[in-house]
């Protein structure tokens, strides 16, 4: 897709560039027409600069571009055949087709063949007006000619060098956008050696990235695996490093070449060479510096976008990491609790066997009263760590799924993180949208909101609504003093769902805790639990058709 | 005289639902070892000495491995021993682990425990 565009938009502009071309030329022809005192008549001019223009449309048509370019000399020869082509003003005109060299033969562009052109065209013109040409004027006419032949050359070997790195800018797009999620740094360092080494015919070793901070340089990245390196950069930083400078490096004890240094930003790039004795010429190296240096920044863009997705995933992987940790230790409480309540249990048990009307011997009896009575200590003093155990358990601040970063949030900004959640879960399927404004100043109504849990509330209402919605999915926004909003769905609309929902509507709205815990509708629990941390009041509604979760947001 | 190997970290938990059990229903009868790892358990030639297993599956920190790993040691070495194993666990998740594990025939008794849980179950193997 980005290719087709590409290169449609290259034809665009290449069409462009030829048009404002030819323009040029009937203008200055225009120009010499009326400058030159000459005979040629008007309507003569005129039709010659119709029939120009016909013949490049035909062409431009036919896709022929050589054509174009001895059409366009023909124009020129007609318009300065009766003029004197050794007037600057005049002999110009021929100069002209220098300046469209990138286009004026497509794909194969050659400034020779323009030069070749223009000198037969000032060569037909002298023949045609019947002048002597003295050596020396010859040899000036090639000259400028030769000039600008040379100023196209490097001015095609920038455009080719230009489409080169953008050539390259895509491969190295395509890479990252093909596999985001871990680095692509290393496999574009091995794309471009492998472009690098087919282009300047050398080898390179391979690439190496050092990010330097005010305390050390680390190697942050490779084109492949470097365990050991000696590099002494204390003298490197202290030298002069110019890129073409050569420096010694030892990658696994063996000694390597590096060709080229570039350092862009905190970065340094290092290129070794593979073969240290064999020698890079300066042209490569100066090629390979302007080529990298482009590619390098735009590299260091990519590290430095990739290190903000590690430190933000590391970030969350230790938010991860302390919510498992308090997740095992429930989970290792629950197994203490359980054990500990083996005697509180088995003392229980002793007691109702003991009272029930079964016959035990008393000598069976008397110890078993004495192994009671040490199961009673037991059992009071596994109480007393239930209880501490569990008030440690509840403790809200070693709770990491509880709110405690709350935040003055605007409505609007809840509002835009619904919608991306929304848009989000349900990015497959169609859901609607209906607002109710009070008025603007309603947007701007703050609320108290830990975004944290607020999101975890919203993650298990939406999957709520995907498990259950058949068809309609509605998310209704109410921007009044509160902020309302309603989740709705349909469902399955047999008497037994049926009931099943009005059991959870009745259990969710009751005020009493063991009736929503008897319920065993933990994803409710929770939604209603981390709700009432935001100060937000939940209610469930069922209608006829549709299943309602309601949250009212009260002012901060 | 009938002996009991019971494999636990926190014994002392279950200790007289043990003792209970011991004095109501087998008149103090049944000798009690206990044993508080993995490592402790070894040799497992010593495990021909007892009658019943009574083994936890979690088995605390300084276990080297857990119950389950003990299982596969004493699959490995002799598969009989299964007839006299009970196991003993604070979660249900250990029964379908089990069972997942192809010792479906291993009976299992989830805590807390009393004497009488315990004696139901275990009479049976003894």
């Amino acid at each position: 897709m980005n290719k087709y565009l590409f290169s449609s938009g290259n034809i665009l502009l290449g069409l462009k560039y030829s048009i404002i071309y030819r323009f040029i030329i009937i203008v200055y022809s225009i120009g010499l027409f009326f400058i030159n005192d000459s005979n040629f008549i008007l309507q003569n001019f005129l039709l010659q600069i119709v029939i120009y223009i016909l013949i490049y449309i035909y062409l431009l048509y036919r896709e022929k571009h050589f054509l174009r370019s001895v059409v366009d000399y023909t124009y020129i020869i007609f318009s300065l055949c009766n003029y004197d082509i050794f007037l600057y003003y005049n002999f110009v005109f021929l100069l002209l087709p220098f300046i469209n060299i990138p286009n004026h033969t497509g794909l194969n562009r050659s400034p020779v063949i323009v030069f070749i052109l223009s000198l037969f065209s000032f060569l037909i013109l002298v023949f045609l007006q019947k002048q002597n040409i003295e050596i020396h004027i010859f040899l000036s006419v090639l000259f400028v000619f030769g000039f600008f032949l040379i100023i196209s050359r490097f001015d095609i070997i920038k455009q080719e060098n230009l489409e080169y790195i953008f050539k390259i800018y895509q491969e190295i797009d395509n890479s990252i956008i093909n596999q985001p999620s871990r680095t692509q740094v290393p496999k574009v360092y091995r794309m471009l050696i492998s472009e690098l080494e087919k282009k300047l015919n050398i080898k390179i070793d391979r690439i190496l990235c050092f990010q330097s901070s005010q305390q050390n340089i680390e190697l942050i990245n490779a084109s492949k695996f470097t365990l050991k390196y000696d590099f002494d950069f204390d003298s490197f930083l202290k030298t002069d490093r110019r890129a073409f400078k050569e420096f010694n490096i030892k990658i696994d004890s063996i000694e390597k070449n590096v060709i080229l240094n570039i350092e862009i930003d905190e970065y340094i790039f290092l290129i070794l060479h593979t073969n240290k004795s064999e020698k890079i010429s300066l042209y490569d190296k100066a090629f390979l510096y302007s080529f990298l240096q482009e590619v390098f920044l735009k590299l260091s863009v990519i590290i430095k976008f990739e290190f903000g997705l590690y430190e933000e995933r590391y970030s969350k992987l230790k938010n991860i990491n302390n919510q498992q940790h308090y997740v095992l230790e429930t989970m290792q409480s629950t197994h203490y609790l359980t054990n500990k309540l083996s005697s509180i249990k088995n003392y229980l048990t002793f007691q109702v066997d003991m009272h029930s009307k079964k016959r035990i011997p008393e000598n069976i009896k008397k110890k078993m009263i004495e192994l009671g009575d040490n199961e009673l200590i037991q059992a009071s003093r596994a109480m007393k760590d239930i209880s501490k155990k569990t008030n440690a358990l509840l403790d809200k601040k070693e709770n990491p799924f509880i709110a405690t970063n709350h935040e003055n949030l605007k409505a609007k900004r809840i509002y835009m993180m619904v919608l991306k959640m929304l848009s989000h879960e349900f990015k497959n399927s169609e859901f609607k949208i209906q607002t109710t404004l009070s008025s603007n100043t309603a947007l701007e109504r703050d609320f108290n909101i830990d975004i944290g849990t607020m999101e975890l509330i919203l993650v298990d209402i939406l999957a709520n609504m995907k498990k259950y919605a058949k068809i309609e999915k509605i998310v209704s926004f109410e921007f009044s003093t509160e902020l309302i909003i309603t989740f709705m769905n349909d469902f399955d609309c047999n008497e037994s769902s049926y009931r099943h929902l009005e059991s959870i509507v009745k259990s969710h709205n009751d005020d009493d805790r063991r009736e929503i815990n008897r319920s065993h509708n933990f994803g409710l629990l929770h939604i209603k639990e981390q709700a009432k941390q935001n100060s937000i009041c939940t209610s469930l509604i069922l209608d006829e058709n549709l299943f309602k979760i309601k949250l009212i947001f009260e002012k901060a | 005289m009938k002996r009991i190997l019971v494999i636990e970290d926190e014994y002392y938990d279950i200790e007289n639902s043990f003792n209970m059990m011991n004095v109501r229903y087998y008149h103090d009868t049944l000798a009690i070892d206990i044993k508080k790892t993995y490592q402790d358990v070894l040799p497992l030639d010593d495990l021909n000495d007892y009658d019943l297993i009574v083994l936890d599956i979690s088995l605390g920190n300084k276990s080297n491995k857990d119950g389950f790993a003990l299982l596969e040691d004493i699959k490995n070495y002799d598969v009989d021993l299964f007839f006299k194993i009970l196991i003993i666990s604070g979660s249900d998740y250990v029964r379908s682990k089990l069972d997942t594990l192809g010792y479906e025939g291993i009976p299992s008794l989830l805590k807390p425990l009393d004497y009488i849980l315990l004696h139901n179950k275990i009479k049976n193997i003894l």
